[in-house]
């Protein structure tokens, strides 16, 4: 599989364009974390709220 | 399928879906990224800047996709009264913000060097921008209704009224005079694509809806162990530290 770029400069600076393609991916990449992240942590601490809470 | 409608049925069989989900995720988001932005040709027009696309295009798709979900569930929530669809309506809709958010973001970075702004009122990005709204206005509403079945209620008329912006979003672009271009994908014909490029996109198209997946029956669960907190098999699960 060849890449489409000579060199590692030329894929980090996409052409001149690197501000805007890797912000896209960053933000991604950020955003998705996130995303999965929250979710984990809300169990855990939903998880200790019931075994912490009095049986009904 | 009757089964699954049931909280318990459901917290137990997304519980066995979700590594898998998150598999297909890995795998599609791996090949996805090496293919979009290592092994696909630079465009000859945008450059490199084109591939802004891998993410631009799977979190738009996204964003009416999840809407799509959000205004079923609202449907089967108020004929049905399945208090199932509720929960995912509920899940879903601060992650159909996200990829709306990431949708116009994304539009914002590709728009500025293709076409020398940062936002235009065109009619594509202003009905993805009250798209976005009309998310908010679904995650403010369930939280400003303290009575779960009023806030339900008010959910899904709220969902089902705002479904007239999907169609106005999609057909934007052919109905009226619009910056943003045409569908590659989601229109009559053949897409209007190299391969080379169609590949990377549809393996981020199936990883953002994986991504979907996973992150959403893992907020449902969550959910479902809120509202049904006073369950017996909650009260075991949790008691029993059981792989719950």
């Amino acid at each position: 599989m060849k890449s489409s770029f000579n060199s590692w400069y030329a894929f980090f600076s996409m052409g001149g364009y690197a501000f805007y393609v890797w912000g896209a991916y960053g933000s991604l990449i950020l955003s998705f974390a996130l995303g999965a992240w929250w979710p984990w942590r809300q169990r855990q601490q939903l998880l200790q709220k019931l075994a912490d809470e009095p049986a009904a | 399928m009757k089964k699954l409608a049931s909280p318990r049925e459901f917290y137990r069989f997304s519980g066995q879906c979700i590594p898998w989900v998150w598999g297909l995720f890995a795998v599609a988001f791996g090949v996805g990224l090496v293919d979009g932005l290592w092994l696909a040709p630079g465009d000859y027009q945008q450059g490199q800047a084109y591939r802004i696309m891998f993410v631009h295009v799977p979190s738009a798709m996204l964003s009416l996709g999840v809407y799509v979900l959000i205004a079923s569930c609202a449907l089967v929530n108020l004929v049905w009264r399945i208090k199932l669809a509720d929960v995912i309506a509920s899940v879903s809709a601060p992650l159909g913000a996200l990829f709306t958010g990431l949708a116009l973001f994304t539009g914002a970075l590709w728009g500025k060097p293709m076409w020398g702004t940062w936002w235009i009122w065109d009619a594509r990005l202003t009905s993805e921008l009250i798209l976005l709204f009309l998310y908010f206005g679904l995650i403010a509403l369930r939280q400003g209704i303290p009575d779960q079945d009023r806030a339900a209620k008010a959910c899904s008329i709220l969902a089902l009224v705002g479904v007239i912006d999907l169609p106005i979003i999609h057909y934007s672009v052919y109905w009226w005079n619009t910056l943003h271009q045409q569908s590659t994908l989601l229109r009559l014909g053949a897409p209007t694509i190299a391969p080379s490029m169609l590949m990377p996109l549809l393996a981020m198209i199936v990883a953002f809806g994986a991504y979907f997946a996973a992150v959403m029956l893992m907020r449902a669960r969550n959910e479902i162990l809120q509202r049904e907190r006073r369950a017996q098999w909650v009260r075991e699960g949790v008691l029993n530290e059981i792989q719950f």
